[in-house]
C-alpha cells in the first residue's frame, strides 16, 4: 500500500472539521471514554448456559435423565431441502471500514477525504461499475467472477450507536437502537424451535462458536444456546481427544491428582457435544491450506465439521482489530487479507468435497467507519457498511443503493440504505427457509425483505440442450398440465421437488436414481393439488442444484 | 512423636499457595493482606495466629427471636420460615467473612446431625447452632455433654421420650456410633440399652410449643444399676461420658481424629497421623484445637499432594468466591446470601438439614455430572445476577483485583494474578488462553496494545465478572 504518511504531520481532511465533532468516538479523550462506556452497560455479563455444552440443567440433582431431542427446527428443515443449508457469521470485530472495502472508485470525494488512506490505481482491482476492492481481497475476485459473491451496500440501523459495545449488542440482539434487548436474534430463533432445549438438549449443538463465550447472538431468554468454545485450541482439545478437559493434563502428585482427575471427568462427561464433535471433526478433512491466522483457523474448523457431517446450522467465526483508530494502513490491509484468504479457502475446501452449495456465509460489523481520514491517519466509529454475502447460490452483484458519499449528515456520516434486520430476514427466509411469520417474531417486527440477495430461480426458459433441469412447456391443450424436461450427465441419485420461492419444498416429483439420460416429469396440477401461484422447480443431481422459476396456472 | 512440623523447603516452599492452602482448610481462603502478613509471619506463627484470633472471636449476637416459641409466631409461618433463612444466611455470612470458627462449627453440624425440618423450631435451632459455635474449636468433651442436653438433639434423636423402663435407644446409639466412638468401635448392642438407661429422664420443650427450655426430670430416670463396657454402676449421663471419655478414650480419639483429618487434610485419612493425632487429643484432654494446630502445621498437612485434594462442598462453593473477593458487610446483600444458602440446598446442601443423623457424606458423594452441570449454572447465575448486577459490588470486584494483581495495564498479568488467587493448581495453556479471551470479552483487541484499555476502563468490572464466570467452569475450581 502507498499510504506511507507522518502520522504526527497528518491532518485530517479539511471536510472533516465541517461536521459536529461526535464524543464517544475518538478513544483518547477521557470524557469520550465514559460516554462511550456509559451505553454499554448492561448486557454485558451473560452465564453460558449449560445447552451450550448438551447438558440439561438439573434441579435437586442425582435423578434426571438426559433425553435429547430434535427440535422442530431441525426436523422441520431436514424434511426440505433447505435441511442441510448452513449460515456461517463472520464478525468483523471492531467496526469495519467499509469504504476502504467496497471503493467507490469513481467518485473524486472518497480521495479528497480519504488523503492517504484512499486505495489508488493499482491498489484495488475492479468490482462493476463504480466500485473496486483492495488488492488485500484479490482472493475474493475469483468468487466475485464465479457468481458467488454478492455485495450489499450501505447497511445499518436507525439512530446508530458509536460505542462498540452497545453497538455489537443492536446488531447481534437485532433491537431498536433506543431499547435494550437481553437476547440474540438467532437465540430467539432457537429457543423458539428448540422449546424445552433446557430439560432436553437438541442431539447436535444448534449453533456453535469458536471464540468468548460473552456475545449476545446465541443468547435465549434462558441459556446461551451455541456451543461456545473460548479458542481454537479448546476446539482442537475436543475435537481430537473427545474431551473439554485433557484427562492426561498436568496434575499435581497423589491426592491431589487424583481428585483433579475425577473431577475432570465428570466435567468431560457433563459436556455431552464432546464426542459428537469428535466424531465429526475426524470425519471431515481439509482438502486445502488454509493461511496461518485466527480466521483462517476458525474457517477450517468449522469446514471439517460441515463436511464431516455435524448438522449444526448456525456458526459464527470472529476476527478483532478493526477498531482503526490510528495508523489505519497499518493494520486494516491485513485484516481483510484474512477475511479473503479465509473465505476464498474456506469455499475452495468445502467445493473439493460438493458441500460449498449448501453453505451461505455473510460479514457483519458493529459499524463502519467515518468516512473522512481523521488526523491520525485512522478513522473513527462510523455507521452502516456493506456487508459480503458469499455463497454458490448468491450469484453477483450489489445488492441496494451505494453509499452517498456526497450526502452526510450532521456528524458527517452518509445516510444508511439497507436495515440489517431486512437482511437477516431474508436470509432467514430465502437461505434457512424459515416460516415467515416465525422470522417476524424473530426479529420483533416484520422488517421488510431485502430483495436481490437470492437469485431465487431464473425465468422459464425455452428447451435448452444442456445437463440439468431443461426447461418446462404448458401442454397445449391442458392449461395445468406442463411438461418438465430434465437430465443427468452422469447418472445417479436425482431429485426434482417443486418449492415455494423461500426453497420450501412443496412436492417431492422425482426422487431416485437414474441412469444418464434426458427425462420429460408430467407436471400435472390437479393431480397434485396444486394451488396457482409462483414456484420455484429445483433438480438435485450430481452434487448440483438446478433452479428455475416456475408459475403455476398463470 | 508429634507430627513434624513443616519447614518450608524447596519442594514445598511457604508461598501464597500454601498460604491459600492453609487459610481454605482452616476457613475460606485468604485476602491479599492475610497472604501478605502470613508470608512475613512464617507458617507455625501463622498457623498459631488464626487459631487464637478464631478462638477469641466474639460468639454471634442472638437475634430478636432467639427464644421465640410458637406462641410468639402465633401461626406466621411465613415470619418463622423467614428467621431461619435468616439464621442460615447469617452463618454463611460469617463464614464468607473468613470465621473460621463458624466454618469448623459447619464441619460439627455435619458430625452432631440434627434436622431443622423435624424439630422445627427457630429457637431450638438457635440454641443448637450456638452451641455448636461455642465449642467448635473448645474441648469435646463438654461440647458431646453440651450437645445431647440441646433441645433440639434431645427432640431429633428422641432423648426427651426416654423414660426409665421405656428407654429410647436412639441417641444412645448415635453417642457412641456416630458422636463418639465410630461404628462398631468398642461398644455391644447390650451397651446401647444400658447407655439409653442411663440417659433417661431428660426433658425438652414439654408443651411443645418450641420452647428451648431443657430440664433434668428425675422421676423418669432409670436409677436401676446398669452395666456399660463391663463395668456396673448407678450410671447417669455424666458418668456415661466419663466411661465413653475413660474406657473408650483411644476409640474416642481416633475417630474423631480420623473425622478432622478428613475435613483439614484429605478424605482418606491417613492411619499413622491420624493414631499421632489421637495421642495429642487424649493428652490435651479432648481439646479441639491442639489438634487442628497440630495437624494444620504439620510438613504432612502442606505436602503437595495434598494441595487442592478436597472438593468443595456446596455452601464453600459460594463462600469462596465472597471470600476470595473480600465481598463481606454492607457489600454483601442479604438476597445474595439467600440464594447462596437456596441453591445450596439444590446442590444437596441444605444448611441446618443434613440429609440424615449421619450427615452430608461429602467428597465424591458432592460430585456427578448432574451436580456439577448444575454447579456451574446455579454458580453462573448467582454470579451474575447477585453479585455483579450491583453497582458497589462491580467497583469493588474491580479495585480487588487491581489490589491482587498489582496492576492496572498489564491484563496477562491481572488475569494470571487472579487465577493464582483463586485456583490452589496452575492451569493448562489451554485453559488459560480461555481465560484471557474471556477476560478480553468484548473489548477491541486493540485497546489492550495501544494503551486504550486499562482497570479504570468502563468495563473492566465485568471483566473481572466474566473471568470469574468462566473459571468457575474449570475443574480446579471445585477443589481446594
Amino acid at each position: 500500500m502507498a499510504h506511507a504518511h507522518d502520522p504526527s504531520g497528518s491532518r485530517a481532511h479539511p471536510r472533516a472539521q465541517e461536521h459536529l465533532r461526535r464524543r464517544g468516538v475518538d478513544l483518547r479523550d477521557p470524557a469520550a471514554h465514559r460516554d462511550h462506556h456509559a451505553a454499554s452497560r448492561r448486557g454485558f455479563l451473560r452465564t453460558a448456559g449449560l445447552t451450550a455444552l448438551g447438558t440439561a440443567f438439573g434441579l435437586g440433582g442425582g435423578q434426571r435423565a438426559f433425553a435429547m431431542q430434535d427440535g422442530p427446527l431441525m426436523r422441520a428443515l431436514n424434511d426440505s431441502d433447505c435441511g442441510d443449508r448452513v449460515l456461517v457469521l463472520v464478525r468483523l470485530k471492531g467496526g469495519n471500514d467499509g469504504l476502504n472495502t467496497v471503493i467507490p472508485h469513481t467518485n473524486d470525494t472518497y480521495f479528497n477525504i480519504r488523503p492517504t488512506l484512499a486505495y489508488g490505481p493499482g491498489e484495488r482491482w475492479n468490482l462493476d461499475g463504480d466500485f473496486a476492492m483492495p488488492n488485500e481481497l484479490q482472493p475474493l475476485r475469483a468468487m466475485w467472477q464465479a457468481d458467488q459473491m454478492r455485495i450489499v451496500h450501505n447497511v445499518g440501523y436507525p439512530e446508530a450507536n458509536y460505542s462498540h459495545f452497545r453497538s455489537s449488542d443492536i446488531w447481534a440482539s437485532a433491537s431498536d437502537s433506543d431499547t435494550v434487548e437481553r437476547t440474540g436474534w438467532l437465540g430467539r430463533l432457537l429457543e423458539y424451535q428448540y422449546e424445552g432445549y433446557a430439560e432436553a438438549p437438541p442431539v447436535v449443538p444448534p449453533a456453535l462458536q469458536i471464540g468468548v463465550q460473552a456475545n449476545l447472538l446465541f443468547q435465549g431468554r434462558q441459556g446461551n444456546l451455541a456451543l461456545a468454545l473460548s479458542s481454537p485450541s479448546e476446539f482442537y482439545q475436543v475435537a481430537t481427544t473427545g474431551q473439554l478437559y485433557e484427562l492426561g493434563a498436568p496434575a499435581g502428585p497423589g491426592p491431589s491428582g487424583d481428585e483433579l482427575r475425577y473431577v475432570r471427568s465428570i466435567a468431560n462427561s457433563a459436556f455431552r457435544y464432546a464426542g459428537t464433535i469428535r466424531e465429526h471433526y475426524l470425519a471431515g478433512r481439509n482438502e486445502v491450506d488454509y493461511a496461518d491466522d485466527t480466521l483462517s483457523e476458525q474457517l477450517g474448523i468449522v469446514s471439517r465439521l460441515i463436511k464431516g457431517g455435524l448438522g449444526t446450522k448456525l456458526y459464527l467465526v470472529s476476527i478483532d482489530g478493526f477498531d482503526t483508530h490510528a495508523d489505519q494502513a497499518a493494520g486494516h490491509p491485513d485484516l481483510l487479507r484474512a477475511v479473503g484468504d479465509g473465505v476464498s479457502t474456506f469455499f475452495e475446501d468445502l467445493r473439493a468435497a460438493g458441500h460449498s452449495e449448501r453453505v451461505l456465509a455473510m460479514t457483519f460489523s458493529e459499524f463502519g467507519r467515518t468516512i473522512f481520514e481523521n488526523g491520525s491517519a485512522g478513522t473513527d466509529h462510523g455507521t452502516s457498511a456493506p456487508v459480503l454475502v458469499f455463497g454458490d447460490e448468491v450469484g453477483q452483484g450489489y445488492v441496494g443503493d451505494p453509499i452517498d458519499i456526497d450526502t452526510v449528515d450532521q456528524y458527517g456520516d452518509p445516510y444508511f440504505e439497507t436495515d440489517f434486520r431486512g437482511l437477516y430476514a431474508s436470509v432467514l427466509e430465502d437461505w434457512l427457509c424459515v416460516d415467515p411469520e416465525v422470522i417476524d417474531k424473530t426479529l420483533g417486527a416484520a422488517h421488510a425483505r431485502v430483495p436481490g440477495v437470492f437469485p431465487g430461480g431464473t425465468e422459464a426458459a425455452p428447451w435448452r440442450g444442456e445437463v440439468g433441469l431443461l426447461g418446462y412447456q404448458r401442454d397445449p391443450n391442458h392449461p395445468r398440465i406442463y411438461a418438465v424436461k430434465y437430465a443427468s450427465a452422469e447418472g445417479g441419485p436425482l431429485r426434482l421437488t417443486l418449492q415455494t420461492p423461500q426453497g420450501r419444498v412443496v412436492r417431492t416429483l422425482v426422487d431416485g436414481s437414474v441412469p444418464a439420460g434426458s427425462y420429460t416429469y408430467t407436471l400435472a396440477g390437479d393431480a397434485l393439488g396444486l394451488r396457482a401461484g409462483a414456484y420455484v422447480l429445483e433438480l438435485a443431481v450430481g452434487g448440483r442444484r438446478y433452479r428455475r422459476v416456475f408459475g403455476y396456472g398463470e | 512423636m508429634p507430627l513434624p512440623p513443616y519447614v518450608p523447603t524447596s519442594d514445598a516452599p511457604w508461598d501464597a499457595r500454601r498460604v491459600h492452602h492453609l487459610y481454605r482448610r482452616l476457613g475460606i481462603g485468604a485476602t491479599p493482606a492475610q497472604v501478605t502478613r502470613a508470608l512475613a509471619d512464617g507458617p507455625q506463627a501463622t498457623v498459631r495466629q488464626v487459631l487464637a484470633q478464631a478462638r477469641d472471636e466474639p460468639a454471634p449476637p442472638p437475634p430478636p427471636w432467639a427464644n421465640w416459641t410458637d406462641d410468639d409466631y402465633d401461626g406466621d409461618l411465613e415470619l418463622k420460615s423467614e428467621h431461619h433463612g435468616g439464621l442460615r444466611s447469617s452463618w454463611l455470612r460469617r463464614i464468607a467473612e473468613g470465621s473460621v470458627r463458624a466454618k469448623w462449627a459447619l464441619f460439627w453440624h455435619n458430625h452432631f446431625v440434627t434436622q431443622y425440618e423435624v424439630y422445627f423450631c427457630t429457637a431450638l435451632a438457635w440454641d443448637y447452632y450456638a452451641t455448636l459455635d461455642r465449642f467448635a474449636l473448645g474441648s469435646f468433651r463438654p461440647f458431646v455433654e453440651a450437645i445431647g442436653t440441646s433441645a433440639a438433639m434431645l427432640h431429633y434423636l428422641n432423648g426427651r421420650d426416654s423414660v426409665a423402663g421405656e428407654p429410647n435407644e436412639n441417641y444412645a446409639r448415635e453417642l457412641m456410633e456416630l458422636f463418639t466412638m465410630g461404628r462398631d468401635n468398642g461398644y455391644t448392642q447390650t451397651d446401647v440399652v444400658e447407655v439409653s438407661r442411663a440417659l433417661t429422664g431428660w426433658r425438652s420443650d414439654p408443651d411443645y410449643i418450641c420452647e428451648n427450655r431443657v430440664y433434668f426430670d428425675a422421676s423418669r430416670f432409670d436409677d436401676t444399676p446398669k452395666t456399660i463396657f463391663g463395668q456396673t454402676g448407678d450410671f447417669g449421663y455424666t458418668e456415661v461420658h466419663d466411661l465413653i471419655f475413660g474406657l473408650r478414650q483411644n476409640q474416642v480419639a481416633e475417630y474423631i481424629c480420623g473425622k478432622l483429618y478428613g475435613h483439614l487434610c484429605y478424605a482418606e485419612p491417613d492411619e499413622a497421623v491420624v493414631a499421632e493425632l489421637a495421642r495429642t487429643f487424649i493428652a490435651g484432654g479432648f481439646e479441639i484445637a491442639p489438634v487442628l494446630a497440630e495437624l494444620a502445621g504439620s510438613a504432612h498437612f502442606f505436602e503437595e499432594r495434598f494441595v487442592g485434594a478436597r472438593i468443595k462442598p456446596p455452601l464453600e462453593l459460594f463462600a469462596h468466591v465472597l471470600g476470595a473477593l473480600e465481598i463481606g458487610g454492607t457489600l454483601l446483600q442479604e438476597e445474595a446470601l439467600d440464594n447462596a444458602v437456596y441453591y445450596s440446598l439444590l446442590l444437596g446442601q441444605d444448611l441446618l438439614d443434613p440429609v440424615d443423623v449421619a450427615g452430608w457424606p461429602g467428597h465424591h458423594a458432592w460430585l456427578n455430572e448432574n451436580t456439577l452441570a448444575t454447579r456451574w449454572e446455579l454458580l453462573s447465575r448467582w454470579i451474575a445476577q447477585r453479585l455483579a448486577g450491583d453497582a458497589d459490588v462491580r467497583t469493588h470486584l474491580r479495585d480487588r483485583a487491581i489490589a491482587i494483581s498489582g496492576t492496572t495495564t498489564d491484563y496477562e498479568v491481572v488475569v494470571d494474578a487472579l487465577v493464582a488467587h483463586w485456583l490452589n493448581a496452575p492451569i493448562t495453556a489451554v485453559q488459560r488462553e480461555g481465560a484471557l479471551r474471556n477476560f478480553r470479552g468484548e473489548i477491541p483487541g486493540n485497546y489492550f496494545d495501544d494503551g486504550t484499555w486499562n482497570m479504570y476502563f468502563g468495563e473492566a468490572a465485568d471483566q473481572v465478572v466474566n473471568l470469574l464466570l468462566y473459571l468457575i467452569r474449570q475443574p480446579e475450581w471445585q477443589l481446594c
